[in-house]
């Protein structure tokens, strides 16, 4: 039994920002999946949202569940990660002044994404950035 | 156990308004008249006080039950507050409840200020974000939506059903009789207090045995009376939102008021994105209490007059302090758990859940997704929802419809 959900996430669109998130909370609070597990993808999804937002050229968020796995799958169109291993550490970040300043840019989106998940997987090149994390549903 | 909000089927017209502002889908239009789903309902009143055709209904408790009772006594909310400036308008209130029969009214300011001070040791105890447990819809909200922060949830009960044990104990042994030879009513200043009294929100039972509605009792002009009251100076400060705030570190304390914007918030903490905010001082009505849905007086206008209350008095310790050790800790509590509710997960088993999932999808990829709210759901992909749950069929639509007509 499958089902995949796609959402468009735009560059710098702080207007929107963390609906794609709210989506995919109320998806799978409809499914009846604990509460618990279900804030543990919706705070990555959120971090994987904004990165979208804040680092990329814009992207697209998925959610597959297939058999008794969850899914989530970040998607941009670029520039890329220059340094995967740096981009890991925490506290890192090369986000501007200005987004500091909204409340982002602490450096601690990958490292909780990859906390809050069971599998991590990062690939990126200048053409584009993919986030991979899965769960076995609890 | 029915809704205690009810349609006036004669007036209503189908308009769809409360159900377009109801925060959680909770209202649905079924054959041109609105209907509630109870579940989902977390209390706000944002749909009574939308309706232009006064079609809602709340089914208050009646006068005549104070005939049961050797003694009854009247709590005052907060929210009263914001009707008086000063000692002799608090008074006139005062002789008002006297002239509809009660025998004693009971203050709250006392018992809140002594509550605003054991919350302010409690939330020492760890480094989490608390959020204030004195609006039921703050606490419906969690339920529904944020069940993961139920446990940020502070355990205090609701200051009248605290005020209710305290004048059931007092007043037992002032006038020598049984406890239950005394009646105890509340006036609620919102749909939200009157329904977690009605279903014993954190609680079996409440200890308040009657609600009477705010806007039922007072009219907007009072005139002052000469009787000999007391208030707590600081307690009355509880009585609007940020009040908490005012008496308290300002650093820690975050106040925030409506419902949208408390959601806002819950989901900041949700996502733990609110660093260093110790307590997060919610009310689900505009200024807090004194913006209950069922107050008279302009939101503003009652804060404002909150402030000038609060100047004319003095600091009385001896009127707090005969609050203080009638009771033990734990009945300043709540004493039911107070548990998550899921009333929109689509089954019980997930599997189910999921082909339900697909087929939700599958249908919205037919409507229009405009969201017009014309089928009487309050958006496409809530009609969606409903077709597959059999509420409603695809002819709801009006869009499609007219699509087949030409
Ligand atoms: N999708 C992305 N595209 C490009 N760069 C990214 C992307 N996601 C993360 N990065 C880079 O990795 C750094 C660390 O990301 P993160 O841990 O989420 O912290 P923050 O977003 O607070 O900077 C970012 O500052 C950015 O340089
Ligand atoms: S606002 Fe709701 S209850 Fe009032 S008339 Fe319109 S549909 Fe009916
Ligand atoms: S009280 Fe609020 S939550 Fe309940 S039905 Fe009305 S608008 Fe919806
Ligand atoms: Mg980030």
């Amino acid at each position: 039994m499958n089902i995949d959900f796609e959402i468009n996430i735009y560059h710098e669109d702080y207007h929107n920002a963390g609906s794609a998130s709210s989506e995919i909370k109320k998806y799978l609070t409809q499914l009846g999946l604990n509460p618990k597990f279900i804030r543990k993808i919706v705070i990555s999804s959120y971090e994987a949202e904004m990165n979208i937002v804040i680092h990329s050229l814009g992207g697209k968020l998925k959610l597959d569940i297939i058999g008794n796995h969850i899914i989530l799958t970040s998607i941009d169109k670029g520039p890329g990660i220059r340094d995967i291993k740096m981009a890991l550490t925490e506290g890192f970040s090369t986000a501007s002044k200005k987004v500091r300043e909204m409340g982002f840019g602490a450096g601690m989106g990958l490292p909780n994404m990859k906390k809050n998940s069971d599998k991590f997987e990062i690939k990126s090149s200048p053409k584009g950035t993919i986030v991979r994390l899965s769960w076995v549903i609890e | 156990m029915k809704h205690l909000v009810d349609i006036h089927v004669d007036r209503c017209i189908g308009c769809t308004r409360c159900m377009r502002v109801c925060p959680t889908e909770a209202i649905r239009i079924k054959n041109e008249k609105a209907l509630l789903i109870k579940e989902r309902c977390i209390f706000c009143g944002n749909c009574i006080l939308n309706c232009h055709k006064s079609a809602y209904k709340v089914y208050s408790d009646s006068f005549a039950n104070l005939n049961k009772h050797k003694v009854n006594v009247v709590i005052l909310p907060s929210a009263i507050y914001g009707m008086t400036k000063n000692m002799k308008e608090l008074g006139g209130i005062y002789q008002i409840l006297y002239d509809y029969g009660f025998d004693e009214v009971f203050d709250l300011s006392g018992v809140v200020e002594l509550l605003s001070q054991k919350i302010t040791e409690y939330i020492k105890q760890s480094d989490k974000t608390y959020i204030l447990s004195q609006c039921p819809t703050v606490i419906r909200l969690i339920q529904l939506k944020y069940p993961s922060l139920l446990s940020n949830l502070l355990p205090f009960d609701f200051p009248y059903e605290i005020g209710a044990k305290i004048a059931r104990k007092k007043l037992s042994q002032k006038y020598q009789i049984k406890e239950e030879d005394i009646g105890i009513s509340y006036i609620s200043e919102c749909l939200s207090n009157f329904i977690a009294i009605k279903e014993g929100l954190g609680k079996k039972k409440s200890n308040v045995d009657y609600v009477f509605l705010f806007n039922d009792l007072f009219r907007n002009s009072i005139d002052s009376d000469q009787i000999n009251t007391s208030v707590a100076k600081n307690g009355i400060q509880f009585s609007k939102a940020g009040g908490f705030e005012y008496l308290s570190n300002k650093n820690e304390v975050l106040s925030v008021d409506g419902v949208k914007e408390l959601d806002e918030i819950l989901e900041r903490i949700y996502l733990n994105r609110l660093d260093n905010v110790k307590l997060v001082e919610a009310y689900s009505c505009i200024g807090g209490c004194v913006g209950g849905n069922f107050t008279i007086e302009n939101t503003f206008v009652a804060k404002w007059k909150v402030n000038q209350f609060h100047q004319t008095i003095d600091e009385s310790i001896e009127y707090v302090n005969q609050f203080r050790h009638v009771l033990n800790s734990r009945d300043w509590m709540f004493t039911s758990e107070v548990e998550a509710l899921s009333p929109y997960k689509l089954s019980e088993n997930i599997n189910q859940s999921i082909v339900k999932m697909n087929q939700i999808n599958q249908i919205l990829k037919q409507l229009p997704n405009i969201d017009c709210c014309a089928c009487g759901s309050p958006s496409c992909r809530a009609l969606a929802e409903d077709v597959v749950n059999h509420e409603k069929t695809l002819d709801d639509c009006y869009i499609l419809k007219r699509g087949d007509e030409t």
